[in-house]
């Protein structure tokens, strides 16, 4: 069931939600290409590991709990759609307000070593 | 590369329906939150519709108007649908859709649906990037802010609007 605190979907979900590889996986795919349905979702996640269909649509009932994914209909399908709000309030919340020139050096740094690095 | 084609986005905002109509189409709200500047919109079927830019957006060379549109479907409080095109792209309007539903708890959800599927351009800029200080926050963070005007009564303007 999905949890409410003050209006904000419980961060507690969204904290879950992403603790999970193939979850991070699902919602790169719908950044990629949002709207897509069950049956290609599956089919990503197939390239990866091993899971059944039933297996990644629980996967999917979790990220829509925590507001990640917005499932819409289209005709006889229902399309996952990557809904990037919540991920933007864990970015104010937690990387703007407290480390984010940190962040921001740490990444250039990454960045630069990566290039070099090729 | 990344399809922005069809963009949805969702939030949960503690505030009645009638109160985030009047957010998303009154000039009192839209200069405190998201990219701010006055708001002209015909609430009827056909009506126009014209986001006027802020002085900031003026001084980054840009002209009168920022956004503008026409009224596709107006049935306050509970969706807006409008033909929507971003001034500074030369590209065909875009479909958006706002759907404003209360719940019981009195937490409404807002559903904001944004097709843009010959717009690629303006699709980018809409979907938002890291680069919130210099206006790249798009709908997730326009949404957020609306968000947090509504709930603390705070204004949010930044991302090169003031």
């Amino acid at each position: 069931m999905v949890t409410y605190c003050r209006g904000v979907i419980d961060e507690d979900l969204i904290f879950k939600a992403l603790a999970d590889g193939t979850r991070r996986l699902i919602l790169d795919a719908l950044h990629t290409q949002s709207g897509q349905s069950l049956g290609a979702l599956e089919e990503i996640v197939a390239d990866r590991t091993e899971m059944s269909r039933f297996g990644v649509a629980k996967h999917l009932k979790v990220l829509e709990a925590a507001d990640l994914v917005i499932v819409q209909r289209h005709g006889r399908q229902k399309l996952h759609y990557l809904n990037s709000v919540p991920i933007r309030a864990i970015y104010d919340r937690w990387i703007d307000k407290y480390t984010e020139p940190q962040v921001r050096a740490l990444t250039v740094l990454k960045q630069k070593a990566e290039t070099h690095h090729d | 590369m990344t399809d922005l084609s069809k963009q949805v986005h969702g939030i949960y905002i503690d505030a009645p329906a009638e109160r985030i109509w009047e957010a998303l189409t009154s000039s009192e709200y839209t200069n405190q939150y998201g990219y701010g500047g006055d708001v002209e919109i015909e609430l009827t079927a056909g009506g126009a519709m014209r986001h006027l830019t802020t002085d900031q957006m003026k001084s980054m060379g840009m002209g009168d108007v920022a956004i503008t549109g026409t009224v596709v479907e107006a049935d306050p409080p509970k969706r807006l649908v409008l033909d929507w095109s971003a001034a500074w792209h030369d590209e065909p309007p875009s479909r958006l859709t706002y759907d404003i539903v209360e719940g019981p708890s009195g937490l409404t959800r807002v559903t904001m649906t944004h097709e843009l599927p010959e717009s690629p351009q303006t699709a980018m800029d809409v979907a938002g990037n890291a680069d919130v200080e210099n206006g790249g926050g798009g709908w997730p963070w326009e949404l957020s802010s609306l968000k947090t005007l509504l709930e603390t009564g705070k204004p949010m303007t930044t991302a090169g609007a003031q």
